[in-house]
Parts: C-alpha cells; sequence; structure tokens
C-alpha cells in the first residue's frame, strides 16, 4: 500500500511536470536572428528609448551587407530576422495575421505576394503616413511604385530591382568567332554553334519559379500576356505559343544539366568557364567580378535578353511594407524611408551591385562605373512588366512551372503541352 | 511453466466491490497527454479543416465550409495520383534499400576485427548527424555533372549525363533522391541491425555448423527470423518517415523534372504555402495519413496482436 502511495505521488509529479513544460518560457531578452550566449552579456546596450524595428527577409551574402548598413541607423534598433527563402513567406504569413506579439516591424515582400497580404489587411497603406510626413516620392522610379500601388493606395517602397540578362564569357565567344546577339535568331544560333562544340547556353530550366521567370521574360518581349483583355486565360495565343516554343529551342541547345538548374547553379557555370553564356538573373551577378569566386572576372559581358516584338523584361524587385499588426508604427515608417532613402541605397549598390529603384543612382557615375551590368539591366528593365500577381496568376504559375518542365525534358510538342495547359487552366478568369 | 501464484489478489477481491485503480492511469496520463495534444488534436483538427476552402493565415468561416469537395477534387487531380505513385514507389524502394544494405553492411562488420569495425561503423554513422535539408543540398552538389564526385566517379565507367541523367531526367530523377536517401538512413538500419544481431546467441550458430549448415542457410535461417522485430522497428521508423519525405526531395528536385519525383508531402507542401489552397492542402496531407496508416500501421498492428498472443 505504501509503495503504490509513492507511484501515485510519483505519477501526480510526472503530469505536473509535463504541464510546468507545456508553460509558457519567460521570454528571453534576444530577438530572432540574434545568437544569445547564456550568461553573455551584451557588449553594447541599447538605450531605453530607442525602439526596436524587426525586419523580416531572406537570408544570404546580400542580407549580411544589409545589416552593416542597418547598423548605421541611430533612430532605432533595426534587427533582421533573416531566414531562408523557402520559409519566408510562411514565417511572414504567420506573423502578419497574428492577433497579438507579432514578430516583425518590416518586412520585404514579393510582388507575388502582395495581392495576398493587401487582401488580408496585413501590410499597411502608406498614402497618409507619406502625406503627414512630407514624403518626396519622386526620386523613386514610378513603375515599381506603381507595380506596389492598389487603389490609389501606396503598400510599400520597393527596391532589389532583378531581372534576367545574358552574362557572356567575352574571352571564350571572341575564341570561337562570336558575336554576343542581339536578336531572337542569333540568341539561338548562338546556343545552338556551342551546343555544336559541346556546351550550349546555361539556362534555370529546373522545375520551379526561375524557369517562369524566363518563359515570361520572352512572352512579355513577344506583347504576350497570360489573359486576353476581357481577363481570360488564353495561354494558347501567338506570343504564348511562341514564347513556348522558344523556350523550347533554347532548352535543345542548353548546356547539360540545365534542366536541373535554378538560377544559382546557372550564374556559376557561367563563372567557372563551365558554359560561354547563360541567362543569368542580376541579383547575382555581383559575384562574377568576385575573384574568389570568379573565373570571369576580367572576361565577363553582359546584353539584354533579344525580345521578338520589343525589349520588356520581366521586372522583380523586393518591396519593404510596415505590417499592419506592427505595435510601432510611426518608428517603422520613419526606418521605412530611411532603409529606401537614396544614401543608404546607393551605399548598398556601391557594397553589392544592388539595383535600385531610385532614378538618380541609375545615372550616379560612382555607381555606373563599378556595377557593369547595369546597363544591360537598365535596358532591361526600362520597360519592364511585372508578372501577373493575383491568385489566378498564381494558380497558372504552379501549372507553367511543371508544363515548362514537360517542354524542357520530354520530345512532346511545346504547342501540345501548352494546349494542355490551357485546358486545364481554361475556366479561370484573372482577379 | 510454473504458474505464477496471485490468489492472494483473488481471494481478497471475491465478493467485494473492486476498487477502481487510479495508479495505471496516473503513470499513463503524461503519455496520453503528449499523444492527445501533439497528435490527436491537430489530426482532428486537420480533418476538420479538410471541409473548407480557405488560405493560409485567414480564418475559416462558416462560409468556407465546403463539405466533400476538397475530396472531390482530390480525387480529380491527377497529381495527386501521381504522388502517391511516386511516394509509395520511393518508400518501397527506399526502405527496401535501407534494410538490404544495411544488413549487408551489418553483418559484414561484424565479420571484421572489433578494432576496424568500431571505426567503420563510427564513419558510417556520420550522415545521421546531418538534418535531411542539408543531405538534399550536399547531394545536389555531388549529382552537379560538371563537379559534382557521382559523375566523376561514373566517368571512369564510361557513365555520363545522357547515360545517367540523375536529377535532370525524368526516369533517374526519383531513384537519384532514394540514392540519397540510403546514404542518410542505412547508417540507423546498420545500428539497430548490429543491436539484434549481438544479441542473437552464438550457440545457435554453432549448432548449425555442426549439422552442416553452410553460412548463407544459417544467414536465412537464423540471422533472419531473429531479426524480425529488428525489422518491424526499422518499418515503422524509417518507413513511415519515407512515406512522409520532404525535405529531400524539396532541396534535391523540388519534385520535378515534370513532377517525377514530387511526393505527397511535396505536393501538400505545394498546395499549401504556394498557392495558399490550405482546404486542399488539408485533404492531401489526410491522404497521406491514411496512407502511412494502411501501408505501415495495419501490419504493425497485426504483429503486435500476434506479440501479445503469445508468438514469442
Amino acid at each position: 500500500m505504501k509503495m503504490k502511495l509513492v507511484a501515485f505521488v510519483l505519477a501526480i509529479v510526472l503530469v505536473l511536470a509535463v504541464f510546468s513544460g507545456c508553460a509558457k518560457e519567460e521570454p528571453k531578452q534576444t530577438e530572432p536572428g540574434e545568437q544569445v550566449t547564456d550568461g553573455e552579456t551584451p557588449d553594447v546596450e541599447t538605450p531605453a528609448e530607442m525602439p526596436e524595428i524587426v525586419l523580416s527577409r531572406w537570408a544570404g551574402p546580400h542580407a549580411d551587407d544589409q545589416k552593416t548598413v542597418f547598423a548605421n541607423y541611430d533612430k532605432a534598433e533595426l534587427i533582421v530576422d533573416d531566414i531562408d527563402y523557402g520559409n519566408l513567406k510562411q514565417k511572414q504569413i504567420l506573423s502578419l495575421s497574428a492577433s497579438a506579439d507579432a514578430d516583425y516591424d518590416l518586412v520585404w515582400v514579393h510582388p507575388t505576394w502582395l495581392a495576398e497580404y493587401i487582401e488580408n489587411e496585413w501590410i499597411l497603406p502608406l498614402n497618409d503616413l507619406i502625406e503627414e510626413n512630407g514624403v518626396d516620392l519622386s526620386i523613386y522610379g514610378q513603375g515599381m511604385l506603381d507595380s506596389d500601388t492598389v487603389d490609389g493606395q501606396l503598400y510599400g517602397i520597393p527596391t532589389f530591382a532583378q531581372t534576367l540578362i545574358i552574362t557572356y564569357n567575352k574571352e571564350w565567344f571572341e575564341s570561337e568567332g562570336q558575336s554576343v546577339p542581339t536578336t531572337v535568331d542569333e540568341l539561338i544560333e548562338t546556343a545552338k554553334y556551342f551546343k555544336e562544340q559541346g556546351t550550349g547556353i546555361a539556362l534555370p530550366a529546373k522545375q520551379g519559379s526561375a524557369a517562369v521567370g524566363l518563359f515570361n521574360q520572352i512572352l512579355f518581349s513577344a506583347s504576350g500576356d497570360y489573359f486576353d483583355e476581357d481577363g481570360n486565360v488564353d495561354l494558347t495565343s501567338d506570343a504564348a505559343l511562341y514564347a513556348a516554343d522558344l523556350y523550347d529551342q533554347m532548352c535543345m541547345y542548353s548546356i547539360e544539366g540545365s534542366t536541373a538548374w535554378h538560377h544559382d547553379e546557372v550564374s556559376a557555370a557561367v563563372r567557372e568557364e563551365i558554359a560561354p553564356f547563360g541567362i543569368c538573373i542580376t541579383g547575382l551577378a555581383y559575384q562574377d567580378t568576385d575573384p574568389e569566386l570568379s573565373k570571369i572576372v576580367d572576361k565577363v559581358g553582359y546584353a539584354p535578353i533579344p525580345g521578338r516584338d520589343a525589349l520588356i523584361g520581366q521586372m522583380d524587385f523586393w518591396t519593404w511594407s510596415i505590417a499592419a499588426n506592427s505595435d510601432n508604427i510611426d518608428a517603422a515608417f520613419e526606418a521605412l524611408m530611411w532603409i529606401t532613402s537614396e544614401e543608404v541605397e546607393k551605399e548598398q549598390a556601391l557594397m553589392n551591385y544592388q539595383l535600385t529603384n531610385i532614378n538618380a543612382l541609375a545615372e550616379d557615375p560612382e555607381v555606373t562605373s563599378i556595377i557593369p551590368f547595369l546597363p544591360a539591366a537598365s535596358a532591361t528593365l526600362a520597360d519592364g512588366k511585372l508578372a501577373p500577381t493575383s491568385a489566378t496568376a498564381a494558380q497558372i504559375k504552379e501549372d507553367l512551372i511543371v508544363a515548362l518542365s514537360e517542354i524542357a525534358t520530354t520530345d512532346t510538342p511545346s504547342d501540345e503541352i501548352m494546349a494542355q495547359l490551357q485546358e486545364s487552366v481554361k475556366d479561370l478568369t484573372n482577379n | 511453466m510454473e504458474k505464477q501464484d496471485c490468489s492472494c489478489s483473488i481471494d481478497t477481491s471475491i465478493g467485494k466491490k473492486r476498487k477502481f485503480d487510479f495508479l495505471p492511469v496516473a503513470l499513463l496520463s503524461p503519455t496520453i497527454l503528449v499523444v492527445l495534444i501533439v497528435m490527436i488534436i491537430p489530426l482532428i483538427y486537420g480533418l476538420f479543416m479538410s471541409f473548407f476552402d480557405y488560405n493560409i493565415g485567414a480564418k475559416a468561416t462558416s462560409e468556407d465550409f465546403v463539405g466533400i469537395d476538397n475530396y472531390i477534387s482530390l480525387i480529380q487531380d491527377p497529381v495527386v495520383w501521381k504522388s502517391v505513385k511516386n511516394t509509395l514507389v520511393f518508400t518501397l524502394f527506399a526502405t527496401g534499400g535501407d534494410i538490404i544494405v544495411g544488413t549487408i553492411i551489418a553483418v559484414l562488420l561484424l565479420r571484421v576485427s572489433t578494432s576496424i569495425s568500431r571505426v567503420t561503423r563510427a564513419i558510417y554513422t556520420m550522415p545521421l548527424l546531418i538534418s535531411p535539408i542539408v543531405i538534399g543540398l550536399i547531394w545536389r552538389y555531388m549529382y552537379d555533372p560538371y563537379s559534382g564526385i557521382i559523375y566523376w566517379i561514373l566517368h571512369f565507367f564510361g557513365i555520363g549525363l545522357a547515360e545517367f541523367p540523375g536529377v535532370t531526367g525524368q526516369s533517374t530523377a526519383l531513384l537519384s533522391v532514394i540514392i540519397a536517401h540510403w546514404w542518410q538512413i542505412v547508417p540507423y538500419v546498420l545500428i539497430v541491425v548490429t543491436a539484434g544481431l549481438v544479441s542473437i546467441p552464438k550457440e545457435l550458430y554453432e549448432a548449425a555448423r555442426i549439422d552442416g549448415a553452410s553460412e548463407m542457410k544459417s544467414f536465412f535461417r537464423i540471422t533472419l527470423p531473429l531479426l524480425k522485430n529488428v525489422y518491424m522497428v526499422i518499418l515503422i521508423t524509417s518507413g513511415v518517415g519515407s512515406i512522409m519525405v520532404f525535405d529531400l526531395i524539396y532541396s534535391l528536385t523540388q519534385g520535378g523534372p515534370f513532377n517525377s519525383s514530387i511526393s505527397i508531402s511535396m505536393y501538400a507542401y505545394q498546395n499549401a504555402f504556394e498557392l495558399s489552397k490550405m482546404g486542399h492542402a488539408m485533404t492531401i496531407a489526410i491522404l497521406a495519413v491514411v496512407l502511412a496508416f494502411i501501408v505501415f500501421g495495419i501490419p504493425f498492428i497485426k504483429f503486435n496482436t500476434a506479440h501479445d498472443g503469445g508468438d514469442r
């Protein structure tokens, strides 16, 4: 009986232990992304009155550079929570949809997420704050600002523009007697030539969004879109079929391995002289002139991807927006305007070749002298177009990802694949 | 066998109202609580939410209730069935390979000297310390046709990307993921099987040898039957892990090319976090649970019942 009593008491203790384990722990004075060792005292104490602004973005060398620049801000402590890109949206949504104890004040939003964030009222319209603070928006490129404007309300300040351009090895081209393609026909001819020599064009043809980016750029340059004038899905339009066929031809003359490559592998293939040229994203071009990463430092060249009707690149950028559930909206707005100011944007451009949306910087001699791909990127972005961002477009994009993978890896004619794709999404309308 | 003397407890209970014994309940309650909180409640919640059509982050309301529509679209979605097929193929070959390769290595390591086997076993088990997502990234570079070790080795046998497309080809993408999975999980099987092997009495092998049984015969007649319980543990742990495979595919192929390596979990993830179709994603997740139960749950229950019934 005594043993039973002891065992019973032990069981009660176990139950209590489980509950205490589940209990909310006293929050530590650490922030996301910050590493603090137990018992370690921070070297610098934050003044009590200085607010903390937590920013959410993806991790990588660019984030590290940004942290260095943000450390100079003196009106608040800017804490960057940089996480793997693959998990960024989920983590942002979890914070933005929280009714209390939200993690973020500022979020770096991709244009394709913007509609969803606005629809759920997760990010704030900035018009009133801009008016109250007398902010001059004329320093920014209007095209990207327009892309962040819905029903007359601006939902963020765009920055870190990206687009696809041709990166090529000048020396390799010269030794093979090839010139930089300026028309679509020349592009295919050049790719075919190098394929016959055992290499080819490096393409981001892995099943994923990078392939869609290339398809979009071809589509936009052929004056096409996912939707017709009435908002119905039209992926068998002349432009769409042309884009699919050109993508198919490019895949045919691509270097082996391209069907498993995303942007980073394509850039690396050109940088490491595996491929003579490739379709590369400007966001990784800063590595081309880094002697530790690149074998083509002195021989890299850039050119816009030629279009059928015009040069219309797929414009891609990131937008700093204020979380609607931020506890410190005024400080967040002040920080937002500082991090997207000309001074800060220029510092980042010089540091890591970031393409900004500040008009003056595109002509700043100091900037243009150190960013060799700026002319090609500027030409591509001048009439750039944002990929459709509606929920319908997101559904189409997912199906298009698979269709483009089929085009890249099978012998099925591209028009047949596009016809099947059109059939599967024909009932969708642009919302 | 001698019967245990439990007459005292039987005698005292005769003619009396039997008291409810709280002790077993109290002892089991922490486990029950944990299982309830982290497994049963989320499962019921997932099942409930699969009848709604809502976006991630948004609150599902009565207007979002769609009944069994998500299940109808599940049946009509060809990618679901492709992902089910891929998942079953992956599970079959991944788990089968784990067991076969793990057993072979474990048996071979027991035959070499202790000092060598200790060092070798430690080296073999190193992949266990790496997370699956990192393993995916490691293998992504290993499969690189220009700088990866796989094609460097295959090159000596005259095999290039054309003969073995690896992650770039539809026919070999899933196999490439399975190979990476073996590299990760075989060490676990090696440890468990080794533990099983050393527990088999040596006398059985000596008796078999005296009776003239070959080594192969001893392996199939003694070793394998006595490892049955060990294999059941591996099937449950590694097998269920295989049927839920996500991170390896996510980091290695993203389900491509042309969905040739997409798994159920990967497709559920795409629906939930890339398309924000939470209701559809929930139904896919429920399908994954049902599949795991059919493939591993039912055999496990049967095994457990046989075990309790004196199959010892």
